[in-house]
């Protein structure tokens, strides 16, 4: 026997049933790391999938997957800012203005009108509602715009309305859902996580998908409307907070010096490092980044947060409340992070659910204390992202998960002093400013008491193709393989709404 | 071989032939184990038609070594690949009754089928004994002719018409007649100056109309040739005008393309030509529906997503137009690495182009001449927001030929060397809120004809200076905070 042969035997001898595991379980690994990661969002692209390629090939390791890549064609906008009025707020009493609803109220709603329709609470024949508000047109473009909204009113030529958007869903919790990750049952990515995927991060000391949320409760559906769902976790939404510490479990713990939690950061990443060599598990990268990306907040996301360094005429202008939750803060926090780079700002604001079974649901109780409570603070985002330049490259967008019946709801058919509105998916209002939206525009039209489409219907997953191409994406190519298919945010539909682009 | 035993072999032919006209009706029902047979066709063909060659090739080969006398093995060709040929035409008979082929090819296709069996049979008896070359060759000619004809006709059913052409290297294209492909039929290259009538409906009208209607003939008194004979054009009080723009529905030459085509009055006439495809009759429609005249520029006219949906099916993509429309090769990537490792963000601003968008706080990169040179043609926008811009950057950033956006906003920039960004054509945007500019450096800009939109909110402007700039650039969106 040669020398080399028995060097072989022996090499064998040695190679136990550990050794095939361990090397086997890494092949599966990569196989499954490759297969997680696929080729970037953009194929072919010379610089934007750096981070990804490297991702995929585990080569130098601590190549940020939150680097800026590149999307399919010239982006318009590079951050949005989602202003969520969560509850469903009602069209009737705020843009979509039916004069004949008003001279209809209270007389019955007629069978024809009810055949075949399903509402979430209504029973039996209910009264039709007339709008519970007054409606003046403003701007060039005449928008009408109740007397809820006497601040927003003056901003009408700087937005589009959707007047007949459309979604499949008429529960808050599946129809938020819908409205951001393109589905109305849990496991799917939201729209900041899509587009964190796709675009990363501009800032690579601020989370790239902030989320801010105010009013009594958080959205029904729960963190999965701003959660990666089967996207590396490290495209997650980040909920900042603006009292307190903005983001929870940041800040060291007692005890622990700057200085030491930074070494045990890189002791703990060594460590993680060693693990990814060995397992090649992608969400040790995620976790690596997280640490990282943690460590660095510490000291950036507190100087962003901290509204009260904003001259007192622009924190009067928002109608900022320091010290509180408000939604006027959380507008403002918006404005300083898309200033900063970051990339989707997700503000949500309870309260909208005005069936009427109560003062707080009230359209003319609740309803009005939502509208004040946003009314100013949103107008004066839109104008300080105009004047800043901030506008040209942000996408504001502002809607509920659906709308509400020009019907009245009646749960209980007793006498009620409150006047609410039932869901209704068929038909509802949203707009649109900024980053190459049309200006003082209207797309869609609803019949003549606000109840069907009559023309520019616009569904969530159009909505959601929109979006993307304004960030310089076709929802078609922006893909993600996931058990065995190819996933994207607009499922198998999805129209881009070019009548509202500029 | 023998005279005697080629007779025999021809009448053999003949008869087979025969009975299989007879018996095989083109309109009857072909039996079960025939139907099997049938479908055989395509394999058996090629047999028949290898052998033939191949007797083809023997016999070109002895003609060239001047030998007058068929070998044996050519003869054995030529009955092998008769025979076989009985049996193809046998199977395609079946074929034929089984039904699906277009008539008008399958007519000569079946004829040739029957030529070529007895064609190979008397090219073996006129090989034996035909008194002169000329008959020799006249058979040969007369089977391969048949064999390469009816064999591409039979391949045209099998395949579509364009199968084998399909790739025809470009030069030889005008040989086999061949139309430019899709992608090259519309030139969009310049969408801001070549108008739709010229990139989309000339090329249409020309592969459809203008061989009766222009060049020379004048059918029915229409000449779509030119634009001026289109805009020239009367029509008959009783029939609507040829063109009425913004309505197709009530525009002639939409009418007579959209009617069926068994209509007296559809056009092009049915079957001696072929009607538009649907790809052609809608972009005539956009055309006229969208008004859009003789001059009016593609990039000009509004696209409803069905019309850049079809344009995208002929691998025209999105058109592009100002900076994005420009050409460049690829940037220096080392020269990118390096600006990026200065602290510079650059990206790219979409995949498969090579435009560059430059972001930092830190703007002492840009004076690193001998490499931010190799970069300055492709970098489009540059942002130096709430950094330490000085005006000495602004008279750098003019050396930066395509710039479409520059944001100083939030620095010391004083506006007194804005005049340097006069030469840059594509500066659409320009962010100064926040700096120290004044009345006397919006100056500078009236002269910036490109720009859309400027932001001088919190700086030293004054309203007279905010009016000068707007008289100056009307077309130009100057937020000055308001």
């Amino acid at each position: 026997m040669s020398i080399q042969d028995e060097a072989r035997l022996r090499w064998a001898h040695l190679q136990t049933r550990r050794h095939f595991l361990k090397s086997f379980s890494a092949g599966v690994g990569s196989i499954a790391l490759s297969s997680i990661l696929g080729p970037g969002p953009v194929m072919g692209a010379s610089s934007g999938t750096d981070a990804l390629d490297a991702f995929a090939t585990g080569a130098p390791l601590g190549n940020d997957p939150l680097l800026p890549k590149t999307p399919h064609f010239p982006a318009k906008a590079k951050h949005v800012i989602f202003l969520h009025m969560a509850g469903a707020p009602s069209q009737h009493e705020l843009f979509d203005y039916k004069p004949l609803l008003q001279r209809l109220d209270g007389q019955q709603t007629p069978p024809s009108l009810l055949e075949g329709k399903r509402f979430a609470f209504i029973r039996g024949i209910p009264k039709l509602l007339g709008p519970q508000a007054t409606f003046k047109q403003y701007g060039e473009s005449g928008a009408w715009v109740s007397n809820h909204l006497p601040n927003f009113s003056r901003i009408v030529d700087d937005v589009t309305f959707l007047k007949a958007m459309h979604t499949d869903e008429f529960n808050h919790a599946p129809a938020q859902l819908f409205m951001y990750t393109g589905s109305p049952r849990l496991g799917r990515p939201s729209l900041g996580s899509w587009a964190l995927y796709g675009l990363g991060s501009e800032n690579q000391n601020l989370p790239g998908f902030v989320v801010l949320i105010s009013g009594a409760a958080a959205p029904s559906a729960g963190a999965s409307v701003y959660g990666s769902g089967f996207l590396p976790t490290v495209y997650q939404g980040v909920q900042c907070r603006s009292d307190g510490d903005p983001v929870l479990f940041l800040s060291d713990p007692d005890g622990v010096s700057r200085d030491m939690r930074q070494r045990s950061i890189e002791a703990i990443n060594e460590i993680n490092r060693q693990q990814y060599e060995e397992t090649q598990d992608p969400e040790i990268l995620t976790r690596i980044s997280q640490y990282e990306l943690a460590f660095r907040m510490q000291m950036s996301v507190p100087e962003a947060m901290d509204i009260h360094t904003e001259p007192e005429a622009i924190q009067t202008e928002y109608g900022v409340e320091p010290g509180k939750v408000s939604f006027a803060n959380n507008c403002l926090l918006a404005r300083r992070l898309v200033e900063r780079g970051v990339r989707f700002v997700q503000l949500f604001h309870w309260g909208w659910d005005s069936h009427g079974a109560g003062e707080s649901e009230a359209l003319t109780h609740g309803f009005v204390e939502r509208c004040k409570e946003t009314d100013q603070a949103m107008t004066a985002l839109l104008s300080d992202l105009k004047r800043r330049g901030l506008l040209d490259e942000t996408l504001v967008i502002w809607g509920g998960e659906f709308g509400r019946t020009p019907m009245l709801e009646n749960r209980t058919g007793q006498d009620n002093p409150f006047v609410g509105r039932d869901h209704q998916s068929d038909v509802y209002t949203m707009w649109m400013a900024g980053a190459g939206v049309k200006r003082g525009f209207t797309y869609g039209e609803t019949d003549e008491i606000g109840y069907q489409p009559v023309s520019g219907r616009v569904h969530v997953h159009d909505l959601q193709a929109t979006i993307l191409h304004q960030l310089g994406f076709d929802h078609e190519r922006l893909t993600f393989p996931f058990q065995g298919r190819d996933f994207r945010l607009t499922d198998v539909s999805g129209r881009v709404v070019n009548e509202i682009l500029a | 071989m023998t005279t005697r035993s080629a007779l025999w072999n021809a009448a053999a032919t003949s008869a087979a032939m025969l009975l299989i006209l007879l018996f095989v009706d083109p309109a009857g029902r072909a039996p079960e184990w025939a139907r099997f047979m049938a479908r055989q066709h395509p394999a058996i063909v090629h047999l028949p038609i290898g052998f033939l060659l191949f007797g083809g090739l023997l016999a070109a080969f002895r003609r060239w070594q001047k030998e007058d006398q068929p070998g044996r093995v050519e003869q054995a060709a030529l009955v092998l690949g008769g025979w076989g040929g009985v049996a193809a035409a046998a199977a395609g008979s079946w074929l034929i009754q089984m039904g699906g082929y277009p008539t008008d090819a399958l007519f000569w296709h079946r004829v040739l089928g029957f030529v070529i069996p007895l064609a190979a049979a008397g090219t073996v008896l006129a090989n034996v004994s035909a008194p002169t070359r000329g008959l020799r060759g006249a058979s040969w000619t007369l089977l391969v002719g048949s064999l390469i004809v009816g064999g591409h006709l039979g391949g045209e059913m099998t395949h579509g018409k364009a199968f084998a052409a399909e790739y025809t290297p470009g030069m030889l294209k005008p040989l086999v007649g061949d139309w430019p492909t899709l992608e090259t039929r519309f030139d969009l290259s310049q969408p801001e100056t070549s108008s739709v009538y010229e990139v989309i409906v000339v090329p249409i009208l020309r592969t459809n109309c203008t061989s009766c209607h222009g060049e020379g003939r004048t059918k029915g008194g229409l000449d779509l040739a030119t634009a001026d004979a289109i805009a020239a054009h009367e029509t008959d009080t009783e029939d609507d005008p040829l063109i009425t723009w913004g309505d197709a529905q009530s525009s002639l030459l939409i009418q007579r393309i959209v009617l069926p085509i068994e209509h007296p009055r559809a056009m092009p006439p049915y079957p001696d030509a072929k009607p538009l495809s649907h790809a052609d009759v809608e972009l005539l429609r956009w055309w006229v529906d969208s008004g859009a005249g003789f001059e009016k520029p593609f990039s000009a006219v509004a696209r409803p997503e069905a019309i850049e949906h079809l344009l995208g099916l002929y691998g025209l993509g999105d058109i592009l137009t100002g900076v994005f429309a420009l050409d460049l090769p690829q940037p220096d990537s080392s020269a990118i690495a390096e600006i990026k490792d200065w602290g510079v963000t650059i990206s790219y601003v979409a995949a498969d182009m090579q435009l560059l968008e430059w972001s930092g706080q830190d703007s002492s990169p840009l004076h690193e001449m001998a490499v931010t040179d190799r970069i300055k043609e492709h970098v489009v926008s540059v942002d130096l927001s709430g950094g330490n811009a000085s005006d000495a950057d602004v008279t750098r950033l003019g050396d930066f030929p395509h710039l479409a956006s520059v944001d100083l906003s939030r620095t010391a920039v004083t506006g007194s060397t804005l005049a340097h960004l006069a030469g840059l054509e594509y500066l659409t945007r320009l962010n100064l809120y926040g700096t120290r500019v004044d009345d006397a450096a919006l100056e500078h800009l009236a002269n910036l004809s490109a720009l859309e939109s400027v932001y001088l909110w919190q700086t030293n402007v004054t309203d007279e200076g905010v009016a000068r700039l707007r008289d100056a650039l009307p077309n130009a969106e100057i937020n000055f905070g308001e």
